[in-house]
């Protein structure tokens, strides 16, 4: 669990050894919300990749 | 393998068809990223089905296209998924016996390991890892055969949001375990023991480097024991 939770803030945070930006965390954060309140697993993903694509389509890194 | 399917809710598999699907998608990225890169078609699919480690592969596949050497390239995605050695020690009894052992073993990911710790007994757990394992192992090559027949079709996943999908999936996963106050303290010193080391560390340390925060917990606990 440690190491999975780890990987999930690298992974959403960073490429590589960079800033990944701000969509992608921002994306991630809306899917951990709505996992939090127990949102279905599919709408948890969704709304994660929603949101991150949405973001970007507005034009934020 | 039907005993998987009556073992297993509908919920979970819906869930675990869900991740298949995602990660066929990256593996059409994959492939595509690949083929751009110079490498024939043979070579991401060939990788898919042997290495079966998406992060591994991508690392090994960009350092080729950068013009690195293949023994950097393998130690690069050597390194980078290092921390599937705690992951085999969190799970011996998932992974089966004699040679079932050898093909459980390959198909530890990290969407796999997550599915089973979240079941709550062996044999949900057993089930979840197999079916996810399985789908993985059949989907990943096949995306990554499509997407570099399709070229660059897909030009730019990001665009779509298909980056955020993977920390989502994992972090939907543990969320459940972070309600328990000692899981999420370590949780929390250890990804930030990670993030504050990535900038300095090859890929993949920083996460093995987040273990530590168990240790903090497991210290705090035995100090407050003794209190007691």
């Amino acid at each position: 669990m440690v190491l999975l939770t780890a990987l999930v803030c690298t992974t959403a945070l960073l490429e590589a050894h960079e800033w990944a930006g701000t969509a992608r965390p921002a994306g991630v954060l809306v899917g951990g919300v709505m996992a939090w309140r127990k949102a279905p697993f599919l709408v948890v993903v969704l709304g994660a990749a929603g949101s991150t694509a949405l973001l970007r389509l507005l034009g934020v890194p | 393998m039907c005993s998987i399917w009556r073992t297993l809710q509908r919920g979970t598999l819906r869930d675990i068809a869900l991740v298949c699907l995602a990660v066929g998608v990256i593996g059409l990225s994959y492939g595509a990223v690949a083929v751009a890169g110079g490498l024939p078609l043979w070579v991401p699919v060939l990788l898919g089905l042997l290495v079966a480690a998406a992060s591994s592969e991508f690392l090994f596949v960009g350092v080729i296209a950068a013009g690195g050497s293949p023994i950097a390239a393998v130690l690069a995605g050597l390194l980078v998924n290092a921390r599937h050695l705690p992951f085999g020690l969190a799970l011996p009894d998932v992974l089966g016996h004699g040679r079932r052992r050898i093909l459980g073993t390959h198909l530890m990911n990290d969407e796999t390991v997550v599915f089973a710790l979240a079941q709550p007994d062996l044999p949900r757990k057993r089930a979840a890892y197999w079916l996810c394992g399985l789908g993985i192992l059949a989907c990943w090559p096949v995306g990554a055969l499509l997407g570099g027949l399709a070229g660059t079709v897909i030009e730019d996943t990001d665009a779509l949001g298909l980056d955020a999908m993977f920390p989502a999936v994992i972090l939907a996963l543990v969320l459940p375990a972070l309600r328990d106050g000692e899981t999420r303290s370590a949780a929390l010193a250890g990804s930030a023991l990670a993030l504050a080391t990535a900038p300095f560390l090859p890929v993949g340390l920083p996460v093995l480097l987040g273990l530590s925060g168990l240790v903090l917990a497991v210290g705090r606990k035995r100090e407050t024991e003794v209190i007691r």
